[in-house]
């Protein structure tokens, strides 16, 4: 509750600073976001949701990432070799590549980067992802010697793996694997995640919690300075206050609110600044299997019969397809019918009879307190009203939120989503429902034994197709197990300011600005101290993932 | 007498609004034509105008806004009622205490009055609501905690103007004791200043109600309250302002109509006083 209070009392502030100053009518030299939260956190080893992931990949470099088409590119690496027996990478990392704070970036720190994140004391989310190199279980610090990882010399780092990988190029994408310099974080400690130094694209200039966050650009990017002189984004925002802002030319970057969807569709002048991608998203209702009522396993399937899902994506103009199952329809190694539930409120009400609930129960539901959520939240309370479930909606800021639903038996029902950190089934299947991820990213607290053999088995199968049915079958009966409701999977659009140039949406990562710049921004060099002090009067909005529907990728 | 006739009529015409309002409230189940909490359109994501079969529109959850606006009368007034109850309890207490004994509790009192009226009563309000589990207790301990001052003030000034008269003086010199000084002797004759600002109070609880539920603060979703409706609203005001049309007139209606009360019985109240 003392959280509670401080986001709203920051909010206040911002309200009444917005109130002092007046708009400005130059729009400035910085490409201007917004949202209703904070960023949880910006140390690649700890944020694990889209708004941490987007400003982590403004600061911080993999070893490799992927291109506009979702190719694997090297960026930190020049190259790689992958040994026949594909146990073995080897990586060559490039000469010109510096931390902010002036040091060359060397293979020791993609080694110390993904040993900090293997050591237990880091509480990292991603430390599952690289259990497979050899050794990862014993390495208890970051500066552990384990046979997984080996600095061959400054530019030549070596991985070798206990169990063929298929999937370890893509885990070398995410932020997780970020290299980092070990003598800012031994500096700041806990606090790196307020005061990281990366060899990104950006600089994080200043962040004033609940208030805005300022990126400069880093004009010793090895990959080419950003044409773009900063990025500014602004906190306590919600949607509605962001599109107004966004229209009266207050803002570069916005979602959409539902409400103003169709006219924008419609309307000619919006149509050169809209974007959209189909990104890997699936929007879901997680039910607690560790909590009453809901280890049982009738009572929700008896959910999956209530909820009326074709309502829930109307309330988002339609913006995206009904889920099925639990994995997105383009996701590679999707299955149509996968057993499905229908809506179908007089089954939901036997098989809640069948469990001892003749008549019904109450629960809570936790969302992030934002309108979209809330209305999608209100649906579902309606629909689980008419077979008997009363349902008291919980709505608290995102940060707390994603902490709330890790606890074991704190969170009985939440609305959430998953956007997959790379293209293949596991991400979701393995990640979501894996009890080693129990505590993490397993917020359902759903065990089963034949699930968890069955990803192992498949996480060492090489072949694709053999993968993949394992994988079906895996799916399957986690369905019919519902630790979920699978909802929705929503669709991303944002709009931009006609002064936004070559902007672009990603299918597996939140949009990224190296490449963006503005149309007039080239006289406007001024006092940054000054500009921000303008701007923060103006609030955007922007998120893939807060799209209507509020996918996210989970904590 | 002209003048008092305007008066009493401006009393009247409040009682009538306020008696009207009550009733609404009390009979919301027979009066509203559909369930407040159930979807009756077909108008997800998509708000229907007002028509024949919902004379108020329906929300983008499918609700007719006719029956949320008649149950969230229910809301309005049990807070309006309840929360200016506890204020007046409070602000009597203080203010009686404050006059009647003088002295140290008198300058006490009134200091932390000072203190409490020296903060912006919404933000103070805001701060507190977040303190608790939203929900209708809490709403009722908030207004009560920041509205009470203004009956406190009031209350003393009328206290020490009584305490001084000689009945008061003669029983106090018969040696009874001070409580029942204060119930039997100095409270009837401040009872109708406590009656008009507990009328008046109760139209700036209302406000202040729709304010802290407009934020979110208020009772929670799904219980129709006028100023979550309105908040509900904000995202839809272009292509659905029926939505934030009716409940905000359900606001200023409720307000108009307490203050129509007050100050027609104020200054009637006035006039005696002053022919007395």
């Amino acid at each position: 509750m003392r959280r509670r209070a401080l986001t709203v009392f920051l909010g206040l502030l911002c309200a009444v600073s917005a109130c002092r100053s007046s708009p400005d009518g130059d729009a400035g030299p910085y490409l201007r976001l917004a949202d209703q939260d904070d960023i949880p956190t910006l140390d690649p080893a700890r944020g694990y949701d889209t708004a941490s992931w987007q400003f982590e990949a403004m600061l911080f470099n993999t070893l490799v990432d992927y291109d506009a088409q979702s190719q694997l590119v090297g960026t930190l690496a020049s190259g790689w070799e992958i040994a026949p027996d594909q146990l073995t990478y080897v990586f060559h990392l490039r000469d010109d590549a510096r931390f902010t704070n002036g040091r060359a970036v060397v293979a020791a720190d993609v080694a110390y980067a993904i040993k900090r994140v293997l050591s237990p004391a880091t509480r990292s989310p991603g430390a599952e992802f690289f259990h497979g190199l050899t050794g990862a279980k014993e390495c208890d610090t970051p500066a552990c010697a384990m046979a997984g990882i080996d600095v061959v010399d400054a530019h030549t780092v070596r991985f070798q793996l206990a169990a063929i990988d298929p999937l370890f190029l893509h885990k070398l994408a995410m932020p997780f694997a970020s290299a980092v310099p070990a003598e800012e974080v031994e500096r700041w400690g806990e606090d790196f995640g307020r005061h990281p130094v990366g060899s990104g694209a950006f600089i994080l200039q200043e962040w004033r919690s609940g208030q805005r966050l300022l990126f400069v650009r880093n004009p010793g990017y090895f990959g080419g300075a950003p044409r773009l002189q900063g990025v500014l984004r602004l906190v306590g925002v919600n949607d509605d206050l962001a599109w107004l802002k966004y229209d009266s030319g207050q803002l570069d970057v916005a979602n959409i609110p539902p409400a103003e969807f169709p006219r924008v569709i419609r309307e000619p002048r919006y149509q050169p600044l809209l974007h959209h991608v189909t990104t890997m998203r699936t929007q879901y209702l997680g039910m607690n299997c560790a909590l009453a009522p809901f280890t049982d396993r009738r009572v929700r399937q008896a959910l999956n019969h209530a909820v009326n899902k074709e309502k829930l994506l109307r309330l988002i103009n339609n913006r995206g397809v009904v889920a099925q199952g639990i994995l997105p329809p383009n996701m590679p190694g999707y299955t149509p019918d996968v057993g499905a539930y229908a809506f179908d409120p007089a089954a939901a009400r036997r098989l809640l009879a069948q469990a001892g609930f003749a008549e019904g129960f109450t629960s809570t539901l936790w969302v992030r307190n934002d309108e979209n959520t809330l209305r999608l939240a209100q649906s579902i309370q309606q629909d689980l009203a008419d077979v008997g479930v009363g349902v008291q909606i919980k709505a608290i800021a995102w940060g707390p939120f994603l902490e709330a639903v890790k606890k074991l038996d704190l969170v009985p029902m939440f609305l959430l989503g998953w956007e997959a950190d790379f293209p293949d089934p596991s991400n979701f299947l393995e990640v979501l429902f894996h009890s080693k991820y129990v505590g993490t990213n397993n917020n359902t607290n759903y065990r089963n034994a034949t699930v968890d053999a069955e990803l192992d088995q498949a996480a060492r199968t090489a072949d694709t197709a053999a993968r993949f049915a394992l994988l079906r079958h895996v799916e399957a009966t986690i369905l019919a197990d519902a630790p979920w409701v699978p909802l929705m999977h929503p669709m991303s659009y944002e709009i931009v300011s006609p002064r936004v140039r070559d902007f672009q949406l990603h299918p597996l990562r939140p949009a990224r600005f190296d490449h963006v710049w503005l149309a007039d921004a080239g006289r406007a060099t001024g006092d940054a101290r000054q500009q921000s002090e303008d701007t923060g009067t103006s609030a955007a909005r922007r998120e893939v993932r807060m799209e209507p529907g509020a996918p996210e990728r989970a904590p | 007498m002209s003048g008092d006739g305007r008066e009493r009529r401006l009393a009247l015409l409040g009682a009538v609004m306020v008696l009207a309002l009550v009733a609404v409230a009390l009979c919301a189940p027979w009066l509203a034509p559909f369930d407040p909490l159930k979807a009756v359109a077909d108008s997800f994501g998509n708000p229907f105008a007002p028509q024949a079969r919902h004379l108020l529109g329906t929300d983008e959850l499918g609700r007719d806004v006719l029956s949320r606006l008649i149950y969230g009368a229910r809301i309005s007034l049990l807070v309006g009622v309840v929360a200016t109850g506890l204020t007046v309890v409070i602000g009597v207490t203080v203010g009686v205490s404050a006059g009647y004994f003088g002295g140290w509790v008198d300058t006490l009192l009134m200091r932390v009055t000072d203190v409490v009226l020296s903060f912006p009563l919404l933000l103070l309000a805001i701060a507190l609501a977040a303190l608790f589990e939203p929900g209708l207790k809490s709403i009722f301990v908030v207004i009560a905690v920041v509205s009470w001052t203004g009956v406190a003030r009031t209350v003393r000034g009328d206290v020490l103007s009584v305490r001084g008269r000689d009945f008061v003086q003669a029983v106090h010199a018969l040696g009874a004791h001070p409580l029942r000084i204060v119930l039997r002797h100095v409270l009837p004759n401040v009872w109708p200043t406590i009656l008009i600002m507990a009328v008046l109070s109760t139209s700036s609880t209302v406000l202040l109600d729709a304010g802290l539920s407009y934020l979110g603060l208020g009772v929670p979703v799904p219980t129709p309250s006028w100023g979550r409706m309105l908040s509900d609203s904000q995202t839809y005001y272009r292509i659905a302002p029926w939505l934030m049309v009716f409940p905000g007139l359900a606001i200023v209606y409720t307000v108009v109509a307490f203050n129509f009360l007050g100050y027609g019985l104020l200054a009637r109240s006035e006039r005696r006083g002053r022919s007395r």
